[in-house]
């Protein structure tokens, strides 16, 4: 809807990365659930981090929207990566 | 105005920053900006604290603020700024040959995930400082996190005392914001005053306000806007009746504003923590949870489904959210020197005991932790606390920012109220004297028992707090 929220992109067929690094707390969050809303069920949304504070509100918010958490997985030093799957 | 002339100017405001080359989503706004004190910063220190000490260097515990024996006119300070232990000049620092610095670290947030890589970052420059100024106290640090990789540094404001003054006591103190509100104008006033009433919120909050003399830390994008926010400071600085110091900056280009803040004080400073007894009371000077109101406008700004959750749940359309978080910027943007005040009239001469039908006994100020601070009071007074209430300013703006992770302590504030143990008389005199100035001063509870330090806080706390490292530090209780 906004030009001022970063955008999920579409990697493969039902799997799509949003890269928020260098975002501070509480963006990710919302970044996350607006790109949720645009996939569609089923898919994979693999969210980018290095956010401390992210780490732990991202799976939150994804989990209190319904949505699974499928890993969080630390893949550099202060970069993560959490795996949601819409549901 | 209606929600798509808002959404307009705040756009515009997001392309204002992007065209100083800031991404304002890269900015925490206020306090938010901290390393983590009990997962990083705190381990971090600890494991690098034996080998400094083992060449002298002390690291006070940590405080709020630096005291030391002297006089504002009896010392000097230096500033040096390091991206690397390469920039240390050894010579230099013999040269100045300091007694004690206040240190001021900008990290990565990469590099503030976990205590191992912050205390790499760290160690290489402390130890050549402790190598080149053996005895020297850390009497002051102050950690904060960076979006931007580029940006890291550390500044030490070095101080070389010519002459120490036994009837006096100088407060130090060093704190910084990136942003307070990244809908407004980076370079307005109402920024720079809060960032600078943030920093001297920690020498008001032990009652020191004379002689204030104020050293800025200025960072930024461009040479016009550190021109405005220098200026800013000025007048500040003026209104206040404080000296302005300069002093080299940091130059790394991103955003960030606030100083190093000294004032004097002929009094003991409120750390009278085994004088507080069962009976005593807490007060808070201004209801908290500043913070909460300027989240929750970004998030509704982003995302208009959010605007209207909050309607709905809530009945606060965005007009009146911006009306709330306007007030409560204007509110942190004036300086609390009539709590100083307060606090200075109430405190033993240097020479005199602490009497508790007339003095405080112990204060701080409520900033990132928000109400947790209650928590470390427990910890150095020793003492159970029960909280009765949690004195918000919007109850419901701090549980929408809960409930929609938006902040992990929706009671946070900068330049916050303060929080204060004394008798139940120095209370009543403290809380006429605040009203009567046009504060807003709370009880909020009282001392129980001595010896466990234990917090009693009402269960509904939940609502306004979802990081569970501070909700397991206090004892719930339905009310």
């Amino acid at each position: 809807m906004h030009n001022i929220e970063i955008a999920a992109e579409k990697i493969k067929e039902g799997l799509y990365r949003l890269d928020a690094r260098g975002y501070m707390c509480p963006y990710p969050q919302i970044f996350t659930i607006k790109a949720l809303e645009k996939i569609e069920k089923g898919s994979v949304l693999e969210v980018l981090i290095d956010n401390p504070l992210s780490c732990e509100n991202v799976p939150a918010v994804a989990r209190r929207n319904g949505h699974e958490v499928i890993s969080i997985e630390r893949i550099g030093e202060g970069e993560y990566r959490i795996s949601i799957r819409k549901r | 105005m209606g929600y798509e002339e808002l959404f307009r100017e705040f756009s515009k405001r997001v392309e204002d920053y992007r065209s100083l080359g800031v991404n304002p989503f890269s900015l925490a706004t206020g306090c938010a900006v901290k390393v983590d004190l009990l997962t990083v910063l705190y381990p971090a220190i600890r494991s690098i604290r034996g080998d400094l000490e083992k060449l002298g260097m002390r690291i006070a515990p940590r405080r709020d603020a630096d005291i030391f024996q002297g006089s504002i006119e009896g010392f000097r300070l230096f500033r040096e700024i390091y991206r690397s232990e390469d920039d240390v000049n050894i010579e230099r620092l013999k040269e100045i040959s300091p007694s004690r610095a206040i240190v001021l670290a900008q990290v990565h947030q990469r590099v503030a995930d976990n205590p191992e890589s912050l205390a790499r970052v760290i160690r290489g420059i402390y130890t050549r400082v402790a190598q080149a100024a053996p005895g020297i106290i850390i009497g002051k640090g102050h950690s904060i996190v960076t979006a931007d990789s580029k940006a890291q540094f550390m500044a030490f404001d070095y101080i070389r005392i010519n002459n120490e003054n036994y009837d006096r006591l100088v407060v130090g103190n060093n704190d910084t914001i990136q942003i307070i509100d990244p809908a407004e104008d980076p370079g307005s006033p109402r920024q720079t005053a809060v960032a600078l009433g943030n920093s001297l919120n920690d020498l008001y909050t032990l009652g020191a306000w004379r002689n204030t003399t104020i050293i800025p830390v200025i960072d930024s994008p461009s040479r016009e806007l550190t021109r405005r926010i220098e200026d800013n400071m000025r007048r500040y600085a003026e209104s206040i009746g404080a000296k302005l110091v300069e002093a080299p900056q940091p130059r790394t280009g991103a955003l960030l504003m606030g100083a190093t803040v000294f004032a004097e004080t002929d009094r003991k400073p409120p750390f009278f923590y085994d004088e507080v007894s069962p009976g005593m009371e807490i007060l808070v000077t201004r209801p908290i949870g500043e913070l909460a109101s300027i989240n929750v406008y970004m998030m509704c700004m982003l995302d208009r489904e959010i605007a209207e959750e909050l309607r709905r749940q809530f009945g606060i359309d965005v007009e009146k959210l911006l009306d709330i978080k306007s007030s409560i910027i204007d509110r942190m943007s004036r300086p609390n020197i009539d709590v100083a005040r307060a606090i200075e009239k109430r405190l033993p001469q240097i020479d005199e005991d602490f009497d508790p039908s007339r003095h405080v006994a112990a204060t701080t100020d409520v900033t990132g932790p928000g109400i947790y601070v209650i928590k470390e009071l427990a910890e150095l007074t020793r003492s159970s606390i029960r909280i009765d209430r949690i004195p918000l300013i919007s109850p419901e703006l701090s549980e929408f920012a809960t409930r929609n992770y938006i902040i992990p302590n929706a009671t946070s504030g900068t330049n916050g109220a303060v929080v204060m143990i004394a008798s139940p008389r120095v209370i009543d005199e403290i809380e006429g004297e605040l009203r009567d100035r046009g504060e807003e001063p709370i009880r909020i509870g009282r001392v129980v028992t001595k010896g466990e330090a234990r917090v009693m806080v009402p269960s509904i706390v939940r609502k306004y707090i979802s990081a569970k490292a501070y909700l397991k530090e206090f004892d719930l209780y339905e009310a």
